[in-house]
């Protein structure tokens, strides 16, 4: 698989290819860079995490990282590993 | 920077002034650009807080002194992107768009970009400039971006945006003169204005706008600046402390725990001052008003005007216009108080509007401290990581993170953490979290506490600890409970997932501190203050009349050896205050109050702590003797029913404990919770739900306790 939702990712760096839903969460999501085409690199996973989305560091929630879908082909880490090492608990909710 | 040019050319006015006077200047940038401190050195710290008529959210606007004459700059509230979501947000957008009649459309926008960050703040620039006002670009924190190696081509990217981009730095002052200078040949006209014609995406584009500013931001970013890859790793180390699930919260909890003890530490000198002042200014007040009016017309006439400018002074603090019926109210009331005996006189200036405003005031030096930390914390960049350390704990009750902080405030006082609650950007969880707010135990309550604690366990310091320790956790309780069933009911609503901006860690600006306690300052004093006054003098109306007629205090003097104290308990009895505590004993009989406990709680709406003084009043052993803890103790232990058990037991107190822990007694809260909401309906929602539930609260401690035979 080359596509997977931030909430599912490791630490590592990936492209943003889509934002899913919409309404009012989702716009404030977009105009904090987390739309299609930007760089999205975790710093700290978790929940809520932190990325760094164009020069700047956002703290994000999981249930909103479900919604991000990013390519993982230019991933710094392999984020299926990565993810082990991350809380399992947000795993199951979608 | 010396500001030399600006004798040049007074005498000869601008060519072309676009109306010098009304000109307004505004001011726009994305949030933690450093866009209040520009507008804070630029408007040094004359600004003041316009509350624009149908906006709960306040504008901060002054004077800038351009090179020859001064315009209006407005401090338009941060945003990300026009697309506005908080309250704040629209009144920018409304602002720019000059939808509403109270902002028109600035003349000249100055949109604040932080050099450091720029490709995220080009956004909000392509958005800005693609509503063709006459733009100028400040490019604020040259300083820092120069000291972290960041090279920007200006004259290129002014080029590319198509207006005038000007560095400066707000913290240094470095580039002021020059942005000045440029906000001056805009507004007379001796710039062109520009078209701005940089790529726009109202045509063709579908699916996401945001994702076609961005691509804009990158290219223009990439063309014109250069970032070194260094950026930002000292915040990151710094980060990674402060925002573990554990180390961070326990990290927030010591700077807030250092916070309060400076506040309650720093603030009591000053408290004390304040105090003693009004005590003086009480007692030399009592001395100045003669025993008898001599002149009888002189005497109408002086206090007819003495009251008319403090009439005058208070609608100009709380802004309230003469209009007929204001007037004609001022004029009656001038008039009564005029025609008051002289005695009566002197008790309403001493005990009702000196005591009065003694009472407000004394809170100021807390709210400013709290207020000048806040800022100081908030300007480091620390605020955020507390907002997001708290969220997974926050979420329990529906509220985001950011409602921890205005929670924290509140247990100075509601007002200060009502009117922080203005960062939690959802209005609906910034509702709940002001409704719950008065809940948490405020420094009001605290003489309450005391008093009760005493009277429950005087021998047993322990236990009167664990009074105040349970006050504590009940008032916590009660919030977070009604926090969760408000927005599992009347406010439901999805909690809003977190996405919030850690901004870099700075050196925070105490000027900016500085305007904030100004600003928030002059707020209490006015809102709070102004209701205060009101509140105090119309509960010393209740408490002073009918008064007790002349027959009665003979009575009363003959058979007592403490004539003024029985007096006072006479008089107090029979007032409005003493009749309705007598009418509500029913209500508040499963309480196991008496009617002179309730005159206390009904005295207490002006203020928790006045109960104290009431009770020590109402039982005979008069005012003064409030302050001695252990008389008044023992006073209201010997207190009996009418069938000779004791009033104040176990359960007497607790229930008054809970009482006043859970009840919405406090109206100059009452009066922010009206401005912040924009209306009076949370204000009454907030006194019923709350004393709704003091009272069942009260009545199963009483009865529960009565039954187990405390």
């Amino acid at each position: 698989m080359s596509q997977i939702t931030l909430s599912h990712a490791g630490p590592g760096t990936f492209r943003c290819i889509e934002v899913t839903g919409e309404g009012e969460p989702v716009v404030r999501l977009k105009r904090m860079g987390i739309c299609s085409g930007r760089q999205i690199s975790i710093l700290q996973a978790g929940d809520p995490m932190i990325l760094r989305v164009v020069g700047a560091r956002i703290g994000l929630s999981r249930e909103l990282a479900a919604t991000v879908v990013v390519d993982c082909h230019n991933a710094d880490t392999d984020p299926v590993s990565a993810t082990a090492g991350v809380r399992g608990e947000g795993e199951s909710r979608d | 920077m010396t500001d030399s040019c600006h004798e040049s050319d007074t005498s000869a006015q601008p060519s072309q002034p676009a109306s010098p006077d009304g000109a307004v200047v505004a001011l726009v940038g994305n949030p933690n650009t450093g866009k209040t401190t520009l507008f804070n050195k630029l408007t040094g710290l004359r600004a003041k807080t316009a509350n624009f008529p149908g906006i709960t959210v306040d504008l901060r606007s002054g004077r800038i002194k351009l090179r020859s004459n001064f315009v209006e700059m407005i401090d338009l509230p941060g945003l990300y992107s026009l697309e506005a979501m908080s309250p704040e947000e629209k009144v920018t957008v409304n602002a720019l768009a000059g939808s509403r009649a109270q902002t028109p459309v600035p003349d000249v926008v100055v949109l604040v970009l932080d050099t450091t960050n720029l490709e995220r703040n080009l956004v909000l620039a392509s958005e800005v400039l693609d509503l063709r006002l006459p733009t100028i670009v400040a490019l604020n924190q040259i300083d820092a971006a120069r000291a972290a190696d960041i090279r920007i081509d200006i004259s290129k990217l002014s080029e590319e945006l198509n207006c005038q981009v000007v560095p400066v730095s707000a913290r240094t002052g470095e580039g002021l003169e020059a942005l000045r200078g440029v906000v001056d040949d805009t507004l007379f006209g001796k710039l062109p204005i520009l078209s701005q014609n940089h790529q726009s995406c109202t045509v063709g584009c579908t699916g996401c706008t945001f994702a076609a500013r961005f691509d804009w931001a990158e290219r223009v970013s990439d063309a014109n600046i250069q970032v070194p890859p260094t950026q930002g790793r000292r915040t990151d180390a710094i980060d990674r402390i402060l925002t573990k699930p554990i180390i961070g919260v326990a990290a927030f909890l010591s700077v807030m725990l250092v916070v309060f003890y400076l506040i309650f530490s720093l603030a009591s000198v000053p408290m004390d001052m304040v105090d003693g002042v009004f005590g003086a200014v009480g007692a030399y007040a009592e001395q100045l008003v003669p025993e008898e009016s001599v002149q009888p017309g002189l005497w109408f006439g002086a206090v007819f005007v003495l009251s008319m400018s403090l009439f005058a002074a208070g609608y100009a603090a709380a802004g309230i216009s003469w209009s007929r019926k204001s007037s004609v109210a001022a004029i009656a009331i001038a008039i009564t108080v005029s025609l008051l005996p002289v005695d009566d006189f002197r008790s309403l200036l001493v005990d009702g509007i000196i005591g009065g405003v003694g009472g407000v005031i004394i809170f100021l030096p807390q709210i400013c401290i709290l207020f000048f930390f806040i800022s100081l914390l908030e300007d480091s960049g620390y605020m955020a990581r507390a907002a997001f350390v708290m969220e997974r704990l926050m979420q329990f009750v529906g509220l985001p993170g950011k409602a921890f902080v205005p929670m924290l405030s509140a247990h100075a006082c509601a007002i200060p953490g009502i009117m922080a609650a203005r960062v939690i950007e959802n209005w609906r969880d910034r509702l709940v979290t002001i409704l719950v707010l008065p809940l948490l135990t405020c420094s009001a309550r605290l003489p309450v506490y005391t008093m009760i604690a005493a009277l429950l366990f005087s021998d047993s310091p322990f236990n009167a600890a664990m009074v105040f320790v349970g006050a504590y956790v009940l008032g916590i309780a009660a919030a977070l409970f009604s926090a969760w069933c408000l927005k599992k009911t009347i406010l439901r609503g999805k909690p809003v997932p977190l996405v919030i901006e850690l901004p870099a860690y700075r050196v925070p600006s105490l000027r900016n501190a500085l305007a904030t306690v100004i600003d928030r300052g002059t707020v209490f004093v006015r809102q709070a203050g102004t209701v205060i006054l009101m509140i105090s003098v119309i509960l010393w109306a209740l408490a002073t009349y009918p008064k007790l007629p002349p027959a009665n205090v003979a009575n009363v003097i003959s058979g007592q050896s403490t004539a003024d104290e029985a007096v006072a308990q006479e008089a107090l009895a029979y007032s409005f205050a003493g009749r309705a505590g007598r009418l509500v004993e029913p209500i508040f009989r499963p309480l196991g109050f008496d009617w002179k406990i309730n005159v206390g709680v009904l005295t207490s709406f002006a203020a928790r702590e006045v109960v104290v003084s009431t009770l020590a009043i109402v039982y005979g052993i008069g005012e003064d003797s409030a302050e001695d803890e252990a008389t008044l103790v023992e006073t209201l232990r010997r207190q009996t029913r009418p069938d000779g058990s004791a009033v104040f037991t176990k359960a007497t107190g607790f229930s008054l404990l809970v009482f006043f822990v859970l009840a919405m007694q406090c109206l100059p809260t009452q009066a922010v919770t009206k401005r912040e909401t924009g209306s009076w309906k949370w204000a009454v929602f907030q006194l019923v739900y709350m004393s709704a539930m003091a009272y069942v609260a009260a009545l199963v401690t009483f009865q529960s306790c009565t039954a187990l035979g405390f």
